[in-house]
């Protein structure tokens, strides 16, 4: 006689679509028609090519509730982690944002909020999820010919003692020839694991230039977060991702460059250990002739962590003359720990330069036995090592009061020997 | 100050040491001379700590410890130094942040005050002469893009930077060229002094021109099968190894 299983198991798409019916006051048809197309894709299964690594469906029913109760959170954490530098602060509290806790330094920088419109690029089930619940787009903005003098930061404060779902969407454009920075990251008060669905949208005009930081380092965050970088003629835009920490971190991130002359540096960094999992997906996509494209990304992962890349890279028809490269590189230092890589180029055009490479492989032992050699402790020279290895990918960041908060967040994870 | 007893070491399951006894004085330059394959490498690397060698039977003190039992942090604190036949490009690594903290960390094992940044320079200047090394050398990362002469150079100039009690050069002749050569034997000799020792290993007679050994010891199948003064050397040289091989194959 079969047993019958007396565990039932949950059903994530029942428990969100009560949390949406829930909302329904609140929701624009647009967000409607999201919500559909989102239930139409469903959650990704490992079967799905794009989260074939990256068990999130099973994440999500282990640890979150998707109730909105929008309880009010309670603010017990410092937002300005970067001590020492002054910034704009956009902050977003369990994904709504807050005038109260923002603070616009800079009086060339223009924040609207608007009722959250769909987008041509809520495709991904996760940016239709944002759109379906977010309580609205938050567009920042800077007008032509500006040096914005201090960063962006851009907050999100998680209570989970209020929800444990965010989703927080917001938009930047840059004018022509203006410089901005933007650096993002999360402070939780967290008991429990929280899911943050972000959408970002960065639209850097001609000769504009975007630094874009984003910082994970929040032990409890199982997040997908959708970045898009849109990029005219001649702009410039670096992005930096450096995840240390978290349950579960899941970035798409999208180069569009949609210009000429443009020169896009994609760099990122992952330092796992204990349990985490850290997809990178990136997608390069050059739609326009003589642009430049550059990424390099890196990952070194203890205990059972799990690493994974993929990066895209289109080169459409008409992007002649198009450089791009791309590199992924990994160092294991357990057994426990995996990664896994794939580069994925389509090239269209016929008159192009791209390359690509990957490695994964354990520390280099000839290395530490030579700086050893030298009367320095094991501990020690594995650290130089790796921390000579992570770097490069920080190395191209221009503030000096960032890239020191980074070095630091970056030494400190390094020097944890578990 | 080394005192090497009967020694045997394996590699996977290769044996290649196969009882080595050797005695080293403070003082004393000791060329370990041998065809390739006869275990000289292997003994620089066994005394130097490295982990993929399994000694098996034998006994090594320095300086009236025993070495064995030593990580290869603690050998180098304790005064041993290995000179690289191979050094090994480090990107990233700059070779001034690496040579200070290698020097401060032995430093305080010996019980002396760490070096600041200024005396650290001063001392380093001092001992890039000795070598004839460039700063601009090592202004970059460590051993990156080096050439042959280049890397050597820099292991005597980490020797002079880091006083040993006792050095040992792993074939530092090999691929350099006799300028070099003669740059590297300089410092090296500069180096000696009669509270320090030094081991040669060396497969031509070459080196020891520069570098003259009070005595040779010929390395064949993991023992030490011919030990004599500097003129063992030049007997060598003159009659080729198959010299040893014919005479240990009558006897």
């Amino acid at each position: 006689m079969l047993m019958e299983t007396a565990v039932e198991k949950r059903n994530l798409l029942n428990d969100i679509t009560t949390a949406f019916a829930e909302r329904k006051s609140a929701v624009n048809s647009d967000q409607q028609t999201s919500f559909d197309l989102f239930l139409e894709k469903g959650l990704p299964s490992s079967k799905s090519e794009e989260y074939k690594f990256a068990p999130i469906a099973r994440t999500l029913e282990k640890s979150i509730q998707f109730t909105t109760s929008e309880a009010s959170a309670s603010i017990t954490k410092e937002l300005s982690i970067l001590s020492g530098l002054e910034t704009n602060l956009i902050v977003f509290v369990n994904g709504r944002f807050s005038q109260e806790q923002s603070r616009i330094i800079d009086r060339e920088l223009q924040l609207q909020r608007t009722g959250p419109a769909r987008m041509k690029e809520d495709i991904d089930p996760f940016s239709l999820l944002n759109h379906s619940f977010a309580n609205e787009t938050v567009a920042l903005s800077v007008e032509a010919n500006i040096e914005l003098a201090h960063p962006v930061v851009i907050a999100q404060y998680v209570d989970t003692t209020a929800d444990q779902f965010s989703n927080p969407r917001w938009t930047c454009n840059i004018g022509k020839s203006s410089n901005v920075a933007i650096i993002e990251y999360v402070v939780a008060n967290a008991g429990e694991p929280y899911f943050a669905n972000k959408h970002a949208s960065i639209s850097v005009a001609e000769n504009a230039g975007l630094e874009y930081i984003t910082l994970q380092a929040s032990a409890q965050e199982v997040s997908v977060n959708n970045s898009f970088i849109h990029l005219a003629s001649s702009a410039r835009a670096s992005s930096f991702t450096f995840t240390v920490d978290g349950q579960f971190v899941r970035n798409n991130l999208h180069m569009i460059i949609d210009g000429q002359g443009v020169d896009g540096h994609l760099y990122g960094l992952y330092l796992l250990s204990n349990q985490t999992l850290a997809d990178n997906h990136t997608v390069v996509d050059h739609r326009q002739p003589n642009s430049n494209s550059n990424e390099l990304y890196k990952g070194v992962m203890r205990g059972s962590s799990k690493g994974v890349f993929n990066g895209k890279i289109y080169v459409r028809p008409d992007a002649q003359k198009t450089n791009a490269f791309q590199s992924n590189r990994n160092i294991l230092l357990s057994d426990t720990a995996t990664v896994n890589t794939k580069p994925q180029l389509e090239i269209w055009a016929d008159d192009v330069k791209c390359s690509h490479g990957c490695t994964a492989g354990q520390l280099d032992e000839e290395a530490l036995f030579y700086l050893r050699s030298r009367g320095i402790s094991k501990d020690m020279a594995m650290g130089m090592i790796l921390y000579a290895f992570a770097a490069e990918t920080m190395a191209a960041i221009k503030n000096e009061t960032v890239k020191t908060f980074v070095d630091k967040l970056i030494s400190g994870k390094l020097q944890q020997t578990t | 100050m080394l005192s090497i007893k009967n020694l045997h070491a394996k590699i996977e399951e290769k044996q290649i040491l196969n009882g080595i006894n050797l005695e080293v004085k403070a003082g004393e330059v000791h060329a370990i001379m041998g065809p390739n394959g006869s275990g000289k490498s292997t003994l620089a690397s066994v005394l130097a700590g490295r982990e993929e060698y399994e000694v098996t039977v034998g006994e090594v003190e320095f300086q009236g410890k025993n070495l064995l039992e030593m990580e290869p942090e603690e050998r180098a604190r304790e005064g041993v130094f290995m000179a690289f036949q191979y050094p090994v490009e480090i990107p990233g690594v700059s070779t001034i942040n690496f040579m200070k903290t290698a020097i401060n960390q032995i430093r305080t094992h010996r019980g002396q005050p760490t070096l600041d940044a200024v005396s650290f320079l001063q001392v380093m200047k001092e001992k890039m002469k000795l070598v004839e090394i460039d700063q601009s050398l090592l202004n970059r990362a460590l051993n990156e893009g080096f050439s042959g002469g280049e890397k050597k150079r820099n292991e005597i100039f980490q020797m002079a930077m880091l006083e040993p009690r006792l050095s040992i050069l792993d074939e530092t002749d090999s691929g350099l060229d006799i300028d070099a050569l003669r740059i590297v034997s300089n410092g090296v000799n500069k180096l000696r002094s009669k509270n320090n020792a030094t081991i040669v290993v060396t497969h031509y007679q070459r080196l020891l021109e520069y570098i003259v050994p009070d005595f040779v010891h010929v390395l064949y199948k993991g023992r030490i099968v011919k030990s004599g003064t500097k003129e063992l050397a030049l007997e060598l040289e003159a009659k080729g190894y198959d010299w040893i091989k014919n005479e240990l194959a009558l006897a």
